[in-house]
Parts: structure tokens; C-alpha cells; sequence
């Protein structure tokens, strides 16, 4: 990821965007999503890197790789859901922005309900054992 | 380089709203909102590439599906 490349992307794209903001809302709103792909893509390119660490780590210490997998499934639906809903706020449409929220929230749960029921599981088994 | 569809994109909304406004000036207002549908179809096909090349970069990098 080149810092400069990103600085100006993200400048000119906001230069183009406010300067359209006047004249061609709609148009305004196209230069900001595909300002924020490109610097996505410019991030993603070295998250590659990080995840793969994560995992690299998760493989050394004692921790199952499927919980790794979990957790950065789950960030990336957050990236996923965060970029949509601020996508649709600047729009001046903050009822889908919190709905676009709402299912990215219910996505991650359910991509999380298998450690939830382990966790539960557990949490019950502790329970009896202590109270029997 | 990939400033260049930012500034396609830009330029595409600067050359609609020209447009609408002559055809609006020339009592055409059918015309110019067909006009601007039109121009958002384009930059949204402009767009395409650029938004699917992030969902794949996400889907590989954070094995989504």
C-alpha cells in the first residue's frame, strides 16, 4: 500500500465529490462509493498479510483454527456491513443505512452461533457440576 | 491508473447535468430526467468493476463463503 497513492485517491475523490455535490447529487454519491472501493481495495491488499499472521499465530498457540476462521469471517462482515451502511448515510438515507446495520449485525450472529452454543454448553456443564 | 474512474465518474455527472439543464431550458423535462436515469445506469456500470474487484478481495481475504 502505497501512502501516497492512497492520499490521493482520497483527496481527489473528495475534491470531485463536493464539487459535484452541488450540481449532480446522485453522481456525488458514486464518486464517494467508488472512493471508498479503491481504498478498500489498497487496504485489503495488506490485510491479506494480517489475517494470514493471525492465522499463522492461531496455528503456534493452542487455539483451534476454526475459531480464527470465525473471527475473521466476522471482521470481515463488518467491513462489509460498516462500509454499505456509511455508503447509504452519506446518501441522506439513514433508514436503510440502519437497516443495511441491522442485517450485517444478524449476519455476524449467525456466523457466530456455533461458538455461542459451545459457550453455552460450557457455561451450563460448569453450573451442574458446581450445584451437583 | 485507478484516479481515472473517480474522474470518468465526475465527469459523467458534470456532462448529465449540462445536459438536463439545456433540455430542461428547451422545455424538455421528460427528456432530461431520462437523461439522468440514464447517466446513473452509466456510472453505476462504470462503478461495477471496481465494487465487485472489493467484494472478491474481501471474500478471498476474510474466506467468506
Amino acid at each position: 500500500m502505497d501512502m501516497v497513492q492512497v492520499l490521493g485517491v482520497g483527496v481527489v475523490g473528495t475534491l470531485l465529490a463536493i464539487t459535484l455535490a452541488r450540481i449532480n447529487g446522485t453522481h456525488s454519491l458514486l464518486v464517494g462509493l467508488a472512493t471508498g472501493c479503491l481504498l478498500l481495495v489498497m487496504l485489503l491488499g495488506q490485510a491479506e498479510e494480517l489475517t494470514g499472521f493471525l492465522r499463522e499465530l492461531a496455528g503456534e498457540g493452542s487455539l483451534p483454527a476454526a475459531y480464527t476462521g470465525r473471527v475473521v469471517r466476522v471482521l470481515g462482515l463488518a467491513c462489509l456491513t460498516e462500509a454499505g451502511s456509511r455508503i447509504c448515510r452519506d446518501g441522506g438515507q439513514g433508514n436503510i443505512a440502519l437497516k443495511v446495520e441491522l442485517c450485517g449485525r444478524a449476519m455476524i450472529l449467525c456466523a457466530m452461533l456455533p461458538a455461542l452454543r459451545e459457550l453455552l454448553e460450557a457455561t451450563g456443564t460448569m453450573l451442574r457440576e458446581l450445584s451437583g | 491508473m485507478q484516479i481515472d474512474i473517480l474522474i470518468k465518474i465526475a465527469g459523467l455527472g458534470l456532462l448529465v447535468s449540462v445536459i438536463t439543464n439545456l433540455l430542461k431550458q428547451s422545455g424538455r423535462e421528460e427528456l432530461s430526467a431520462l437523461v439522468v436515469v440514464v447517466g446513473l445506469a452509466i456510472g453505476t456500470l462504470l462503478m461495477l468493476e471496481t465494487v465487485s474487484s472489493l467484494v472478491e478481495t474481501i471474500r478471498r481475504v476474510f474466506s467468506l463463503y
